[in-house]
């Protein structure tokens, strides 16, 4: 953002979904597919917004209702239910958001301080904000968010547990 | 045997082959002023790793350079030494020392430890040096095993007060060309010269076999795995379909999945290796924990063609080596008091392995005296352990599995820490196999491993409760049974089931999982009776669904661990289903075991 000295602005792509009221981005590269939603396997003890685990050709990838964890929206599932699936740091996790739209490309010196209020996210996870044609997309850091301990979706102290074996 | 040995000789030499490149790698490509604590770390590893093998064969020219590498890696290690473009040189003419010597015993040549002693000089100079003056070095110069008494710089002549020397004289550095003290071994050894430089092309083309990343292995497994989901799919629709067509189709699909079975057998068996592998290694373990006790024991190896994963066999080695020792030092007699007791004075250890349906089950029998009862009982209740005189036998011999348990009197150097059966146990466990115990006074003892084949596939019940499948390992399985309402009784709020003159606590996996299965009459269920290390549990199930060969995946590869779930695996309509970890489930149930034997009550029932 401060590279002011490059003639050519940097151009970032995004995945913008809907969730809830607001338009979010997230960085196009974390997203591994996308595909409809099918009703995975429920798994016992765990959050009420881990859906539960799907066969993503061979691997077992947990699946996560963002609506559910933030409260926002209606959590129907039919056939315009969407997953989008990401790929952080080769972990495999599928999302369910309200609605997938687009794929804009930003350019990296129009991004804008994110907002202090109106994101269901906190704000550590927001990288900024964009205007695209009239709408406002929140952009997110989706791989800080998706980590981090509010999903709980990786064992804490994992790579202590790996080491002695 | 020694075929097996040479098997596994060919093993550690495909491993010396990748340690050597990976330090040479590493020495070659870090600009020495980059040398990081990391860097000396894998050195020291690779180098640890040879060691440790080379030990285990004997191969002692392997092991003493090596032993000087690692003691000056350490140095740098811990910054008693700085590392320098010499030392890396010096490691650098070591490594090609090792190739060459590693070669020689893999043509079954005999080496004589002093091959090495040059290098080792080398090395050592480092090691005794303050200061990096080289003068100093002649002050230095008792450093070397074979008492030399004078010791050049590079002194190739180290070893020479060797009487083997002439014949395998270090002639490879030109100093020793040059050397005018000992112009003999030098002509008697030229021929040698040339063999050695012929020996590094030879040594390259023994291999028949290539390593593989199991992780490709894996992959191929994966894409078997959709095969098959998809061949499911195709059935689906070939029973949509009718008339002589679908006749065609149904054959079709038959080879199909014929073929498809086949691959996957073919494809779990790259990942199998006999047990020779495992086995080969136990014959000098044997040789040198006997002597040290001052013990005479033959090792018996029986079915060492039988196979299982390669990975069972890395963690396999462990605890077996453990139990071997501790049958040496605890179970077999000295041969005084063998004979004494009318036995031969050499003992002997039967370590055997067969398969069994899909479980490979590996035995160790001594002829020892047995596991003592008293002295165990004596000690559980020193430990503060809940025991009585009465107890089984099967129970008291479960007790040397607890932590810090040992009954030897004297610690000694080969067991009697205390800090060995229970990680036997657990390392057994871990890879989802049974350890067993009989034993019988003055006639010996025996170790049952009951082990699955492979870690990848694994023998499961499917069981459904309401609308989800899930598996059980088939091995934790005793048996399972309809439940009849009058058999099952109370004890406080824990229902337990009467059955074959037990009372086992009923734990209802509906509940166990988060799963409203309707309301229903227990006796509309079906008991799994499960089979865990502390403890047994009639698992209430509403349907059994079958039994099927399973491929193990990862949930911690994308997800964390889930309570009383061990891993997943995909059924053949793609669906994913959750493999039950029966020693959590089992857990659950906190029921005192007196309740569960109590034979007064038991009769009241008959």
């Amino acid at each position: 953002m401060s590279n002011q000295n490059t003639n050519e602005a940097l151009l970032l792509e995004y995945l913008t979904f809907r969730l809830g009221e607001e338009t979010y981005g997230l960085d196009i590269m974390a997203v591994k597919e996308i595909r409809g939603y099918e009703k995975g396997t429920k798994l016992a003890n765990v959050p009420e917004f881990v859906l539960g685990v799907v066969n993503l050709r061979g691997d077992i990838v947990p699946i996560v209702d963002l609506r559910i964890r933030f409260n926002v929206g209606k959590p129907i599932y039919d056939e315009f239910t969407i997953v989008i699936m990401l790929n952080i740091n080769e972990r495999f996790v599928g999302i369910v958001v309200d609605e997938v739209c687009d794929v804009i490309k930003v350019d990296s010196e129009t991004i804008k301080p994110a907002p202090q209020f109106g994101a269901v996210f906190d704000m550590e996870y927001l990288e900024g904000l964009v205007t695209v044609e009239d709408i406002m997309v929140i952009l997110v850091n989706i791989q800080a968010l998706v980590t981090s301990d509010t999903f709980a979706l990786i064992d804490k102290n994992n790579e202590e547990q790996e080491r002695p074996q | 045997m020694s075929m097996e040995i040479g098997e596994f000789h060919q093993v550690f030499f495909a491993e010396c082959d990748e340690h050597l490149e990976d330090m040479e790698q590493t020495l070659l490509n870090t600009p020495i002023d980059e040398v990081t604590p990391d860097t000396i770390n894998r050195l020291f590893r690779a180098a640890h790793s040879i060691k440790g093998g080379s030990g285990m064969f004997g191969f002692t020219a392997v092991t003493g350079l090596t032993h000087v590498m690692e003691t000056l890696l350490d140095s740098a290690r811990n910054g008693e030494i700085v590392m320098t473009t010499a030392i890396v040189d010096t490691l650098l003419l070591s490594l090609d020392e090792l190739r060459f010597v590693i070669g020689k015993y893999q043509n079954g040549e005999a080496v004589e430890k002093s091959i090495v002693a040059e290098n080792i000089a080398a090395i050592e100079v480092y090691l005794h040096t303050d200061t990096p003056n080289p003068d100093a070095i002649s002050l230095f110069e008792p450093i070397s095993e074979s008492e030399d008494d004078d010791i050049p710089l590079f002194g190739p002549l180290d070893g020479a007060a060797d009487d083997d020397m002439p014949l395998f004289a270090p002639i490879d550095t030109p100093e020793s060309a040059s050397t005018p003290e000992q112009p003999q071994p030098n002509l008697e050894s030229s021929p040698k010269v040339a063999k050695k430089l012929n020996k590094k092309s030879q040594s390259t083309a023994q291999t028949s076999t290539i390593r593989v990343d199991t992780t490709k292995i894996d992959s191929v497994m994966n894409q078997l795995g959709e095969l098959v989901i998809t061949q499911s799919v195709l059935r689906n629709l070939a029973n949509k379909t009718s008339g002589s067509l679908a006749v065609e189709f149904e054959e079709a699909l038959d080879n199909l999945s014929f073929q498809l079975r086949e691959m996957q057998e073919s494809t779990l068996s790259i990942r199998m290796l006999p047990v020779s592998n495992l086995f080969s290694r136990f014959g000098r373990l044997v040789r040198d924990a006997a002597s040290k006790a001052n013990k005479q024991v033959a090792l018996v190896v029986e079915g060492t063609e039988t196979e299982i994963d390669k990975t069972m066999i890395e963690h396999l080695a462990d605890p077996l080596t453990h139990i071997i020792r501790n049958g040496i030092d605890h179970g077999i007699e000295s041969p005084e008091d063998r004979v004494y007791k009318g036995k031969e004075a050499q003992g002997t250890l039967l370590l055997k392995a067969f398969q069994q349906g899909s479980s490979v089950i590996i035995q160790l029998k001594d002829d020892g005296a047995g596991l003592n009862r008293e002295k165990i009982i004596e000690k559980a209740r020193q430990k503060g352990m809940a025991v009585s005189a009465a107890m089984p036998d099967e129970s008291v011999w479960k007790l040397i599995f607890e932590p810090g348990f040992s009954t030897a009197e004297q610690v000694s150097d080969l067991s009697g820490r205390g800090v060995g059966m229970d990680v036997v146990k657990r390392n057994v466990e871990d890879l989802n196999g049974t350890i067993d115990i009989q034993s019988e006074s003055e006639k010996g003892t025996t170790f049952t491993l009951i082990l699955p084949l492979t870690l990848a596939i694994l023998d499961g019940m499917s069981v459904k409760v309401g609308k989800q499948v899930f598996i059980i390992p088939l091995l934790s399985i005793v048996e399972s049974f309809q439940v009849e309402a009058h058999l099952v009784k109370r004890v406080g709020n824990q229902p337990v089931v009467l059955h074959r003159d037990h009372y086992w606590p009923i734990l209802s996996l509906a509940a166990c999982m988060g799963i409203d299965s309707q309301e229903r009459d227990l006796s509309d269920g079906i008991i799994v009776l499960l089979n865990a290390s502390t403890a047994r549990v009639a698992l209430l199930v509403d349907d059994l669904v079958g039994e099927q060969q399973i491929v193990v995946k990862s949930l911690k590869k994308h997800f964390r661990t889930v309570p009383n779930v061990s891993a997943a695996t995909i059924l053949g309509d793609g669906s994913v289903s959750l493999i039950l970890d029966v020693e959590q489930l089992t857990k659950q149930v906190s029921l005192p075991p007196e309740i569960l034997k109590d034979d007064d009550e038991q009769s009241e029932h008959e």
